[in-house]
């Protein structure tokens, strides 16, 4: 028994009481306690997969926006995870319950692997953020992966590696589905740029809203969200009107438990100047909708202006449009090159800025909404791309609404 | 190669076969073809289960009677499934129940049971990948993901303890009453969901929990007949209601779980057989709803008694609670209305249904005595 051994069960209980921001580490030290013991290829492929599983998800979560800790689980959570590797412990690790099996006779011995996967199912299963559920079920992937490598069991090693796999692909589905990207622009409002919340877009605990995980009562404010949906249909009569979802409307109600973390969010929009809604409205609509949206995240209207880094030295174009940070980097290469003169003379004279931080950005977007003025003015016939964009803001809409 | 390996590597190739061609070809004639491509799947099945491939079995691939004829039902359920469908726009999904059913049919025969496992992952992988497409679904495949990992991960944990203890039993009975999704523990299954997916994938959780038998001892008989009592009483207890429908949906794989439990394979069979036929969200119907509340004549209602007589056998509390129990949810969970009209339904997969059920119940306790399970 190593010490990573003993490690790995407390950073699993680490990952039930904080999130997934342990779990690199987890992933780390479990496949350190795989490979001490020894180094045939069963372990190392074990250790490999380990710290893929573990570091991949984490670094994957982190270009997207915490979508607002709706947790309501109590602070009793980790205990119960750990009075359940306690009962693991007194019913598998004594040595008159291992007495009779083979390897293990007379010693005492600690059965980390299963500690952190029942770790893992406690997450998964008191948890309510998605994050954290899906931090939860690939602690259980490492925690089952330790105790087949330190069993032996090729069979559980390799079942465990495609559940894995399973579990990595479909939860970065769901995340890239239900949660918004980093790197939010939303410049091309030039009221944006003297803001003083115009910070940069980095994914800090700090930016949280200090009262944003609590419920609170539906102040004056939160009818604000509607108000600017509203002023956001207005602007699109003549587009497709979009659906809307079911979050705004579920803002006006007061008691629904589910609406509070929702509601906790307007005190930013409220915090922006009139002007600045005003000329959401004179944007294009599917635009308007999207900004609406990106200021109910808590993060998105404080840390807007800038993108962060991965954003900027992925694309290097400067992302004018909130819109198009959510599109794929192609895509939005392809609707720069698809939008009319007036739209691609900005997003040229946007790209002559040589560094995208946020002065910068906010600077040489202040004359943003002038070109898509016109194109509101006067309807150009939509391309392939707006309309591409529309369908999948729609679609995006649409979950969100679902699943407030 | 003879002729009856040649037939079973068939049985497991033709859903997949099924599910190419069904993709492939235009949407008016897909119907169709699905239903005759698993017309024939059946066929193949039932002549895997007449003429057993008695080589594999020295190589480690299961040879059980019992298997074999619960792929036989997991057959049945797919021509049933594809029968009720509608034309289908949507490729993927016209093809995930051949999909599904034969990746858990592969899942049954696995000379592993881990190995089973999985490619139930695997099954469960493709099906959430296939509904959650549409917009607003994510969450929704998440939590199918969530649940069917959750039971997977259990039943591996117990796989890694020493066989036969007390904490393997019960982490693998916890498993495989999630995956085998009894409505109080595993919920996540919707009526939209089970028939294209659920629907095999539980029953193979169950074909599965009869080889898992062996690693869990004792403490894994009782949890499954523990757990499965619990579901027949809420069931009884939830009434009409919603979730009392709800909970009705999965009545006979509860009573399935309690067979495995006590070692009655073949009533589980039996209880499986009207789990594909009959379960899901069919249990509306009153045809469906006669069969799994067990009424004769039909395959649920054979296995109750095989039930009975092998809990009496091991404890005669548990027995009197499961009559009991199994009498209060037919008196107080069947929907009413209509259930005594429609003996013989209007419909062709309601009339394949009812045939396969009641001439599995009479031809399960004659195969049994004529000893072949």
């Amino acid at each position: 028994m190593t010490l990573a051994v003993i490690l790995a069960p407390l950073l699993a209980l680490c990952v039930v009481a904080r999130g997934i921001g342990f779990l690199p580490a987890l992933g780390v030290v479990t496949a350190v306690a795989m490979l001490v013991d020894a180094r045939a290829p069963l372990q190392e492929f074990g250790a490999v997969c380990v710290v893929l599983f573990s570091v991949l998800p984490v670094w994957f979560v982190s270009r997207y926006q915490d979508d607002g800790a709706r947790e309501r689980t109590g602070p009793m959570v980790p205990f119960l995870a750990l009075g359940l590797m306690v009962i693991l412990q007194l019913a598998t690790g004594t040595p008159a319950a291992m007495g009779e099996a083979p390897g293990h006779a007379g010693a005492a011995y600690l059965p980390a692997g299963l500690c952190v996967a029942l770790a893992g199912l406690v997450a998964v299963t008191c948890r309510q953020a998605m994050v954290w559920q899906w931090a939860g079920l690939l602690a259980c992937v490492d925690g089952v992966m330790l105790s087949g490598v330190i069993e032996n069991q090729v069979m559980v090693v390799g079942v465990t590696a495609l559940a894995g796999c399973v579990v990595a692909l479909l939860g970065g589905m769901c995340v890239h589905r239900v949660m918004l990207r980093v790197a939010v622009a939303p410049a091309q409002s030039g009221a944006g740029a003297d803001r003083p919340s115009a910070r940069s877009g980095g994914f800090e605990l700090g930016d949280v809203e200090p009262t944003g995980p609590e419920p609170r009562g539906l102040g004056p404010e939160a009818v604000v969200a509607p108000r600017i949906w509203t002023e956001a249909e207005a602007a699109a009569e003549d587009e497709e009107p979009l659906p809307r979802p079911d979050k705004a409307t579920k803002k006006a109600v007061p008691s629904d438990g589910d609406a509070k973390a929702d509601v906790d969010q307007p005190p930013a929009e409220t915090s922006e100047p009139q002007d600045k809604r005003a000329s959401y409205a004179g944007t294009v609509a599917s635009d308007d909708v999207e900004t609406v949206k990106q200021n109910d995240v808590p993060d998105a209207s404080n840390d807007a202006a800038k993108p962060t880094e991965t954003e900027s030295t992925e694309s290097g174009v400067l992302k004018t449009d909130p819109s198009e940070d959510a599109l794929s980097e192609d895509d939005a290469e392809d609707r720069k090159a698809g939008m009319d003169p007036a739209a691609v003379s900005a997003a040229e004279a946007s790209d002559k800025a040589p560094e995208h931080t946020s002065d910068t950005e906010a600077s040489s977007a202040t004359d943003q909404p002038e070109p898509f003025g016109p194109e509101e003015a006067d309807p150009v016939p939509r391309t392939p791309e707006m309309i591409a964009r529309d369908v999948w803001l729609r679609g995006y809409l649409t979950e969100r609404g679902r699943d407030a | 190669m003879t002729v009856p390996v040649f037939l079973a590597a068939l049985a497991f190739a033709w859903p997949l076969l099924g599910a190419a061609i069904v993709m492939a070809a235009p949407t008016p004639r897909s119907r169709e073809i699905a239903i005759w491509m698993a017309g024939a799947g059946c066929a193949l099945a039932v002549a895997v289960f007449l003429f057993p491939a008695t080589s594999a079995a020295a190589e480690g691939w299961d040879d059980d009677p019992v298997q074999r004829a619960g792929r036989v039902m997991l057959a049945f359920g797919l021509l049933l499934t594809v029968m009720e469908n509608g034309t289908l726009q949507d490729r993927l999904l016209r093809g995930l129940p051949h999909i599904s059913t034969a990746l858990t049919g592969l899942a049954c025969v696995a000379p592993d049971p881990i190995i089973g496992l999985g490619i139930l992952e695997a099954a469960l992988a493709y099906g959430v990948f296939v509904f959650s497409r549409p917009a607003g679904q994510a969450r929704a495949g998440w939590a199918l993901v969530r649940t069917g990992s959750v039971g997977i991960f259990l039943v591996l944990s117990g796989l890694l303890l020493p066989s036969g203890s007390a904490p393997a039993g019960l982490m693998m009975a916890c498993g495989l009453v999630m995956l085998a999704g009894l409505t109080p523990f595993g919920q996540s299954w919707r009526e939209e969901n089970d028939t294209y997916l659920f629907l095999p994938f539980a029953g193979a959780a169950l074909l599965l929990s009869m080889r898992l038998r062996v690693h869990g001892g004792e403490a894994f008989e009782t949890a499954l007949v523990a757990a499965g009592l619990a579901s027949v009483w809420l069931t009884a207890c939830a009434g009409r209601s919603d979730e009392g429908l709800r909970l009705f949906r999965t009545f006979p794989s509860a009573l399935a779980l309690m067979a495995v439990g006590a070692g009655a394979d073949v009533a589980a069979l039996l209880f499986l057989c009207g789990w594909c036929l009959a379960g899901g969200n069919r249990s509306g119907r009153s045809w469906a709803a006669r069969a799994l509340a067990c009424f004769p004549p039909g395959a649920p209602f054979v296995g109750c008694l095989l039930l009975l007589s092998m809990l009496s056998d091991w404890s005669w509390s548990v027995t009197v609670l499961t009559v009991a129990g199994i009498l209060c949810a037919v008196v107080r969970s069947v929907p009413v209305e209509g259930f005594t009209q429609d003996l013989w339904p209007e419909d062709a997969a309601g009339r394949v249904a009812c045939s396969v059920l009641v001439l599995t119940g009479f031809l399960v306790p004659l195969a049994m005595m004529l000893g072949a399970f």
